[in-house]
């Protein structure tokens, strides 16, 4: 296939499965998540069914949810999305409440960061874009809200996405290029991300509990996470304008590991995606050992180097990171990746 | 004790690092991201750690895999590394012993584990594997290289089939003239690709003499070996001899 043929962009859908099918054996625990993870959908799903929500809002899940990665260890990262302004709504607090009541348990609460387990306005995602009014957690949300979101109950999900898309893709987009904007603001999310983190371990005093987890998180799942979002927005330069915004939209709605998947085949990087996959599938067989889990937790920024855990981990990412830069780098995608990506 | 240091070495011999790169034989050499050398090679130098780690960075300072190829260099590369000295390399590997290995195997495995976390990979050859379980505490960073024609195992992908069986985390380094030693059209190696892509990890690179010692990749080797190398796009390469 023309790898410069926009026709070849398109079916994402199952892309992750069609890749390890026709690729190899490895996959398995990441095939095992995305089964556990549609079983637990199905369960909240239900869960919500009776529920009556205001038309104008959805509940919405987060990280692992919509990455299709469940564990047994994973948060419930959930919020009330509201398409319009969640200020002064009696209702909207309902189904906030409505939300805790079947989401978050014990320890599957989400983030204390207060990004999630609230209502977010869908106005203030797509207004406050850049300058100062644009927060951090503003920021996380709406970055979020394009690269892994889900809904378990309501209807406003899908446009109150294709809103914030169309916030990026509404102004300054040219024809086969790149969208800027939003190129500029996913590279801004993923840098912030990682500063943050260095943030973290300055206010913890550097004995932030959760630096190995994050870190760990960060040259894994969140590192995917970006790259899932970076490859689709370099791919628009096969596109005209008029054809982005669907474009994304659907990409959007898939899983990042799809996006990739579909990405590595595309490219003709058979065998990196085979490593890349095969790296990741033992990430995802680590966060479903409640052992591996706990002896992850329990690491600290002192005794880490000392883990063979941590060693491994580190080397999975290493895995990822090679694999990512051999497609966006040594494949056609480099033609547009050197021009768009760095500078 | 004061610790040895090669980071002021290193540094004179950046300016060098391109050009040594660019001099490769091979433009597919030469663009890799990740392509340093075997320490295997300078003999002249062999168990002066600090020295072979500035003529390793003289060529490049992405990658290098300190070779301790017979046992009784081995002691003497990991207290270079327990010492924590200063290095440019992004990729670093050891070559486990070869030659002259004790009869002890868990005692070398043991010592093999103690090398500190920055070594990302442990490169031994399968003719010195004997109990497999015993090798498992190296996890993923123990990495397993296809043998030459001159061994009696690990030439194919069958014979590594076992290996790896026992060894589920175990990785492969792919020893492309050793490939071509066995199967000169290098229809073993495309095999061992094919069916053990998700355990790449780092290529050889290097040619053959007819006595089967690594020399310098030749021109004819570079084109020969172009369609597996980039199957290798995303790991390390180590040259087993100089560029030229």
């Amino acid at each position: 296939m023309d790898t410069r043929s926009p026709a070849a962009l398109s079916n994402q859908a199952g892309a992750l499965e069609r890749f390890l099918k026709s690729n190899g054996p490895q996959g398995q625990h990441l095939l095992d998540a995305r089964t556990h993870t549609a079983q637990r959908q199905a369960v909240v799903h239900a869960q919500f069914a009776e529920e009556a929500l205001p038309s104008d809002t959805s509940v919405v899940l987060f990280g692992s949810w919509a990455r299709q990665e469940l564990t047994e260890g994973s948060d419930d990262d959930w919020a009330v999305l509201v398409d319009g302004t969640a200020e002064d709504r009696t209702d909207v607090v309902g189904v906030v409440e409505l939300a805790r009541r079947h989401l978050g348990d014990g320890d599957r609460k989400p983030g204390s960061q207060g990004i999630f387990g609230e209502a977010i306005s869908g106005d203030e995602l797509v207004a406050k874009v850049g300058l100062d009014e644009d927060t951090n957690t503003n920021l996380t949300r709406r970055a979020l809200l394009l690269l892994e979101s889900v809904e378990v109950a309501g209807s406003v999900h899908a446009r109150c996405r294709r809103r914030v898309l169309e916030r990026y893709l509404n102004y300054g987009v040219k024809d086969f290029r790149p969208p800027r904007f939003l190129l500029n603001d996913i590279v801004r999310y993923w840098r912030t991300v990682g500063v943050d983190f260095e943030g973290k371990h300055r206010d913890t005093g550097g004995d932030d509990p959760k630096w190995v987890e994050r870190n760990a998180k960060l040259r894994t799942a969140r590192k995917v996470l970006f790259a899932g979002g970076l490859v689709p927005i370099l791919q628009c330069h096969l596109l005209a304008k008029p054809d982005m915004p669907d474009y994304l939209d659907q990409q959007l709605s898939r899983p990042p590991t799809d996006r990739l998947a579909a990405a590595f085949e595309h490219y003709g990087a058979i065998d990196e995606g085979v490593r890349f996959f095969g790296a990741y599938d033992r990430w995802m067989e680590l966060m479903r050992d409640q052992q591996a889990r706990a002896e992850l937790a329990a690491l600290r920024f002192e005794n880490r180097e000392a883990s063979s855990l941590f060693a491994e981990i580190r080397q999975i990412g290493e895995a990822l990171d090679q694999a990512l830069i051999a497609l966006l780098f040594d494949t056609p995608l480099s033609q547009v990746a050197r021009k768009y990506a760095v500078l | 004790m004061s610790v040895p240091t090669v980071s002021a070495a290193a540094t004179d011999k950046v300016a060098s690092v391109v050009p040594a790169l660019l001099d490769a034989p091979s433009p597919v050499v030469s663009r890799h991201l990740s392509v340093g050398c075997s320490t295997g090679f300078m003999v002249d130098q062999r168990g002066d750690w600090v020295g072979l780690v500035a003529r390793s960075a003289a060529t490049s300072t992405l990658a290098v895999e300190l070779s301790a190829l017979s046992q009784e260099e081995l002691p003497g590369l990991i207290r270079f590394l327990r010492t924590d000295p200063s290095m440019p390399f992004h990729y670093l590997s050891v070559h486990a012993p070869s030659k002259g290995v004790g009869a002890d195997e868990a005692e070398r495995v043991r010592a093999l584990m103690d090398l500190p976390s920055r070594v990302r990979a442990i490169v031994v050859h399968p003719d010195t594997m004997e109990d497999l379980k015993v090798w498992s505490g190296l996890g993923r960073r123990l990495v397993v290289e296809n043998m030459d024609a001159r061994k009696n195992s690990g030439q194919t992908a069958d014979q590594l089939a076992d290996v790896f069986r026992a060894l589920p985390l175990a990785g492969l380094c792919l020893d492309i003239a050793h490939a071509k030693h066995v199967d000169p059209s290098l229809k073993g190696g495309r095999a061992m690709l094919d069916r053990f892509a998700g355990r790449l990890r780092h290529v050889h690179l290097s040619s053959l003499d007819d006595s089967g010692h690594h020399v310098p990749l030749t021109a004819e080797d570079a084109e020969l070996f172009t369609d597996l190398l980039e199957r290798c796009r995303d790991v390390p390469w180590i040259l087993e001899a100089p560029l030229r």
